[in-house]
């Protein structure tokens, strides 16, 4: 058995170039394969948990993925509006923890802006119950202050007190001449907050007041006058809303339902989350499934190498018969070195990979943090990948046990 | 004195081919001789020599080696009594290009019990054999595929002596070899079986070698196919 390794591994670091290019491309197609799984894990855990702890979203009765990528993704076509007394009526409710409204469909150079209140930022949770938190700044003080997300503020180099100007809808006139102040900017959150402009939904309403049939009166209000004005919306687009107990849901989202004055619906946010990952799984096969096919290429890739070196390899197979070597131990040589690449090319692509991973979370810092460690799926899948190698491996032994039984001690070549 | 190797008959032909290839005339061998086999390429003797080592499983035959009939023998068993009982050479490209000189040497050890017992200590065996056939000791950890042919003859020798087999094999073993070498390693062969109490068998074409030998025979009459 000493001998058996000492030939092996001479006999690899003999052909070291062609070792380490099967190494390196067995380690390449390990790194897609868990890779693959690893991010589309995380992805899957990050998107599942885009928004967290708010137990119900009311809106107008639209299917809960619309109300969904509405008013969380801030997509689609624009629901019907919804009174602001529901919200008035729903935040008295004895079970509400918490309430907060919001109207979508303004917008700033393409980024969505979505109107609401302060409470937006104490109450919305993603991840594993993160909080919304300012890199610069902080919450709305004056009446036309606006909040960025991370990417809006990044994208447009804008920064703390500069002045901004919203338009209703993407494609319509701005509202030119009201100034909006930054008073805040978010933490990134790969969220669709990043891509957001908040701004008051009172100050949403008051530019509707300043706008008198198509032209801009501006009333030189002060923030306090403005204030004492007790502007209050007719209509939003939904409101979020946290539970002080999950078990009331249900009887919840019944109530709302049945509310007087208006037609509304409740929706699960986290049951609506769920559904859509249908359209990460897709994905996430196809990408499984050319990685596989990556590693079967590597695998045959190691093989071809193997088999074109056998025939050079047929006077040392004669030496080692000559000495007394077995037509078995020929037959081990070679599906030892095959298995010893393969592995330690399953090794290093685990090094790579965990190194890639350390790297992303560590020092890019990125919100979405990937899993270290292989779990039982994965390991299956490189017992899987070391079972098939083990086969692939008997392929050049069984070649040159047969050259070695042909051949005998003389070689002529 | 006692027959090491005792050929009374042997056939032998290739799967898928009509024409025997070999068809051997009895041919005694005897403890300590040194045999010298003359024959061209084709005659058979790499087919023989295959069989001597059991390699090769004749059709019909009465061989008996070292009392052991080697055709009852499993492929395994065959393989431990080349390993205990052979040293082998051939022409060219005897060692294994990546080991070092002192790995080739003590190979034989690694599949042969018989052969590690022999030798008591490996690294003063090994220098034993190479002062003996003239190699320098600084070659020991040199890569074997960094030798001279004539190095690499002498050190194949070497590997074949270690653990004083009862039989060494070399099948052309000079052919590659200068005028100079080729006389160096023939004193070198001789003394060395000798002081061994090895039997040798010597196979060449090259007739100029077959003084000093005990016997000569020419392969194409032993084999009756041919004549």
């Amino acid at each position: 058995m000493k001998t058996l390794w000492l030939l092996t591994t001479k006999s690899i670091i003999n052909r070291r170039v062609a070792f380490t290019l099967s190494l390196i491309s067995i380690a390449i197609s390990v790194v897609l394969l868990l890779g693959i799984d690893r991010i589309t894990k995380a992805t899957k855990t990050h998107f599942l948990n885009t928004i967290n702890q708010t137990d119900l979203i009311a809106a107008a009765p639209e299917g809960s993925l619309d109300v969904l990528l509405n008013l969380v993704f801030h997509l689609g076509e624009p629901l019907k509006e919804i009174p602001y007394s529901s919200y008035q009526e729903i935040s008295k409710f004895d079970e509400v923890a918490w309430a907060f409204p919001l109207s979508v469909g303004d917008s700033f150079k393409n980024y969505d802006a979505i109107a609401t209140t302060n409470e937006y930022f104490r109450h919305y949770k993603y991840g594993f119950a993160n909080s919304l938190s300012f890199s610069k700044g902080g919450n709305f003080k004056e009446f036309y202050d606006v909040i960025l997300g991370s990417e809006v503020a990044e994208k447009l180099h804008l920064s703390l007190h500069d002045t901004i100007h919203l338009s209703h809808s993407a494609n319509a006139h701005t509202h030119a001449n009201r100034d909006f102040h930054i008073c805040g900017i978010l933490k990134p959150t790969h969220t669709p907050n990043d891509k957001t402009v908040f701004f008051q939904l009172k100050a949403d309403e008051a530019i509707h007041l300043e706008w008198q049939s198509g032209n801009f009166v501006d009333m030189h209000l002060t923030s306090a006058q403005l204030e004492k004005m007790k502007i209050e919306p007719k209509h939003i687009s939904g409101i979020y809303i946290g539970l002080k107990s999950p078990f009331s849901l249900l009887h919840v989202s019944e109530k709302i339902e049945h509310l007087q004055d208006a037609h509304l619906k409740a929706i699960i946010p986290a049951k609506a989350l769920s559904q859509l990952t249908f359209l990460l799984k897709n994905m996430q096969e196809l990408l499984s499934l050319i990685a596989a096919i990556v590693f079967v290429a590597a695998l045959f890739g190691m093989l071809a190498t193997m088999l074109a070196t056998l025939n050079d390899r047929r006077r040392e197979i004669a030496i080692l018969r000559m000495l007394g070597a077995s037509v078995g131990t020929i037959f081990l040589l070679f599906a030892l070195e095959s298995f010893i690449i393969v592995t330690s090319g399953i090794v290093l692509g685990n090094i790579a990979l965990t190194l890639l991973i350390l790297f992303n979370n560590l020092i890019l810092n990125q919100a979405v943090e990937i899993g270290l460690f292989p779990d039982i799926y994965e390991l299956s899948m490189l017992g899987g990948m070391l079972i098939l190698a083990i086969i692939a491996s008997f392929l050049p032994a069984l070649k040159s046990y047969k050259n070695s039984l042909l051949d005998g001690l003389i070689v002529k070549i | 004195m006692k027959n090491i190797i005792e050929i009374n008959s042997c056939h032998f032909s290739y799967p898928n081919t009509d024409t025997p290839t070999l068809d051997l005339a009895p041919l005694h061998v005897r403890e300590n001789e040194h045999i010298f086999l003359n024959g061209k390429s084709g005659s058979g003797k790499s087919t023989f020599l295959n069989i001597l080592c059991g390699v090769l499983e004749p059709q019909k035959s009465d061989i008996s080696i070292l009392q052991t009939d080697i055709t009852q023998l499993s492929a395994s068993q065959k393989d431990r009594f080349r390993a205990d009982n052979f040293g082998i050479i051939f022409q060219q490209f005897n060692l294994l290009p990546y080991l070092s000189v002192s790995q080739n040497i003590v190979l034989p050890c690694a599949f042969s019990k018989q052969k590690a017992l022999h030798v008591s200590v490996q690294e003063s065996e090994i220098l034993k054999l190479m002062d003996a056939l003239e190699l320098p000791a600084h070659l020991l950890h040199k890569q074997a595929m960094h030798l001279s042919v004539g190095e690499q003859q002498r050190v194949a020798l070497a590997r074949a002596l270690i653990g004083s087999p009862r039989i060494i094999i070399a099948d052309e073993p000079t052919s590659a070899l200068d005028d100079e070498s080729k006389q160096s390693f023939m004193r070198h062969l001789f003394s060395q079986t000798k002081a061994q109490n090895s039997t040798l068998i010597f196979v060449s074409h090259d007739k100029t070698l077959a003084t000093h030998f005990d016997k000569v025979y020419d392969f194409s009459s032993l084999n009756r196919v041919l004549s």
